[in-house]
């Protein structure tokens, strides 16, 4: 028994460290004077910090980046959240195929949903570059949508919306005045899920993106390309503050137990 | 108030299962009627469709005289007192209580008085302002009486309402449905498996078996009249004796009823010599506090004999007797 605890306690700190010290790397290198990313540092600047919000791509990215995430997300949610009303509470004919096919974009290769998006979307039916662009994300959240909106509905016990049927509530004003309340939290953590998936991603964005939809992980590439300066350590530095932001709103108010 | 007519009401699911079958039952008003039957009998069923919440398939409920076979569920003013108690739980108790009387035509202060009034006479007034998850089982399933009454139903259902509260609770709490139900004169159908609970507060007794009603009669009469062999071995009897055995021994029994088999309480065995004896021989003796019970292995098979005197010891040989008043002639099903 004492071995195991031992032995499980090693390969947590190894993981943290595999884990925290490249990320602690690319904070530390975002401070450093020189022009080219270099470890340990040489003096200490803020100086890759205004030079981020001195690319446009990078502000443009970033602003892109949120309104896709945020859009992409609530369509998910507004289309999920009745399609896992369906699925948890009627009866219907082959309940475990839906189920798989709202789940299955996250078992398709992203950069193959981002590249048949793009044949099917952008260059058959001539959609706007946004559009396929907000699809795609879309397609991304809603998998995370199903999973933790199903969740959410198998522990809320049916007998409480019968409760309000009873005493007179249609099945609708139901499910908005009894349901939604009840079920915020998963509603809330899958937002916040989503958005951080939309957000971070870059296999649907690749293909999606255009002279005017720059995502901000796809700027970052970009920007590598032809730089290899700390500004690219100050902006991931940035996205990490961001994301870790959220999940601490996240857990504060939820408990980070109903992300996972 | 009102009185509900069920009329050949029949259900059965997509796989071919009946779950009820042509079932008819009349409940008077202010009447409370039981359904009991093990899990499975349908009874859950036929209070899901009395409600609304199942659609009816087959037959007709009317209550008060009028069909309500198509009229929703929310539109049905029935009150439902659920298993799981199904409190609303990001409501306050005060909430979860006027919840249904704000989708009533009423203005704040009638609300607010029916409310308070609700609150006082289930001795809630004091949670008001609690959460749902705070109270203990059985306040919640008082909250949940609380709510299903507070709409004023026609008719109040009860669908095992104490079967998830500890023993003593559940005596309390039906004795508060029971003294409820008297005050406020309310129809009521209560389904339970229990038949103890049951037996303790039902005006009538509907016993249920395989979709189909097999006894509906008072409690003392299903208990000292058991119709069927079911209806007997559900409500605890179970000595059995065939009819054609009896008749060879010459025992005198009524024969009215053309069945095949007889039964009797294990109270109401004699020990000793009398009319319609049987030999046997003592098996097991067990205290259990107010009585002795004999396991006595007979001809007939093992037979349960209660009785307040230590009368015999394990393996002595016994006279049983058999008085003519207290057997009981079953029906064939």
């Amino acid at each position: 028994m004492r071995t195991k605890i031992k032995f499980s306690s090693v390969v947590g700190c190894l993981v943290l460290v595999i884990l925290v010290v490249p990320l602690l790397i690319v904070i530390v290198t975002s401070f450093g004077e020189e022009s080219a990313i270099s470890f340990p540092i040489k003096g200490f600047t803020f100086e890759w910090y205004a030079n981020v919000f001195q690319q446009p791509d990078f502000v443009e990215g970033l602003k892109m980046s949120s309104i896709v995430a945020i859009l992409a997300s609530f369509l998910a949610l507004l289309v999920g959240i009745p399609i896992v009303y369906v699925l948890t509470r009627f009866d219907i004919h082959h309940k475990d195929w839906f189920q798989t096919i709202f789940l299955s974009p996250a078992l398709i290769p992203e950069i193959v949903i981002g590249f048949a998006l793009y044949q099917a979307l952008v260059i058959s039916l001539q959609l706007p570059l946004f559009i396929s662009l907000i699809v795609g994300h879309f397609l991304l959240c809603l998998p995370y949508v199903v999973r933790l909106i199903t969740a959410g509905m198998m522990e809320f016990d049916e007998s409480i919306e019968e409760a309000a049927w009873m005493v007179g509530y249609d099945k609708i004003t139901t499910f908005f005045k009894v349901v939604i309340p009840n079920i915020k939290q998963s509603v809330v953590a899958a937002f916040i899920l989503s958005f951080i998936t939309s957000f971070n991603n870059i296999p649907i964005s690749l293909f999606l993106n255009g002279p005017d939809l720059n995502m901000l992980p796809t700027s970052i590439l970009n920007y590598l390309e032809n730089n290899y300066d700390p500004t690219v350590s100050a902006v991931s530095v940035i996205l990490m503050i961001i994301t870790a932001s959220i999940m601490i709103l996240a857990e504060k108010y939820l408990g980070l137990n109903k992300l996972t | 108030m009102a009185n509900i007519e069920i009329s050949d009401l029949s259900m059965s699911y997509q796989k071919g299962k009946q779950i009820l079958d042509q079932l008819s039952l009349n409940i008077k008003d202010g009447e409370l009627l039981s359904i009991l039957g093990p899990s499975g009998c349908g009874k859950t069923t036929m209070l899901r469709l009395i409600s609304g919440l199942i659609p009816i398939q087959k037959g007709t409920i009317k209550v008060s005289g009028k069909d309500i076979s198509k009229v929703p569920v929310y539109k049905r003013n029935f009150g439902m007192v659920f298993q799981s108690y199904a409190l609303f739980p990001h409501m306050t108790i005060f909430q979860n209580i006027t919840f249904g009387l704000k989708r009533r035509k009423l203005d704040k202060k009638t609300i607010e008085q029916k409310a308070l009034n609700i609150l006082d006479i289930t001795g809630l007034s004091n949670l008001k302002d609690r959460m749902p998850h705070e109270l203990s089982g059985g306040q919640q399933q008082r909250v949940s009486l609380a709510r299903a009454l507070a709409i004023n139903p026609n008719v109040l259902l009860l669908d095992e309402p104490l079967s998830n509260l500890d023993a003593k609770l559940r005596i309390e709490m039906r004795e508060e449905i029971h003294r409820l139900q008297q005050k406020l004169d309310m129809t009521t159908i209560f389904v339970t498996h229990d038949q103890e609970e049951c037996f303790a507060i039902s005006d009538r007794v509907a016993l249920m078996n395989q979709g189909q009603i097999e006894q509906l009669d008072t409690p003392q009469n299903i208990y000292k009249n058991p119709r069927t062999e079911f209806v007997a071995r559900f409500i605890g009897y179970e000595n059995f004796i065939p009819k054609t055995w009896a008749e060879d021994q010459q025992w005198q029994f009524h024969k009215e009823i053309t069945g095949k088999l007889l039964t009797i309480r294990p109270e109401n065995i004699g020990i000793g010599t009398g009319e319609n004896t049987l030999l046997g021989k003592v098996v097991s003796k067990n205290f259990l506090g107010n009585y002795y019970q004999y396991i006595v292995d007979t001809e007939l098979g093992i037979l349960k004999v209660n009785t307040t005197k230590d009368q015999s010891e394990t393996n002595a040989e016994i006279t049983l007797n058999f008085p003519e008043s207290s057997l009981i002639e079953l029906e064939d099903k």
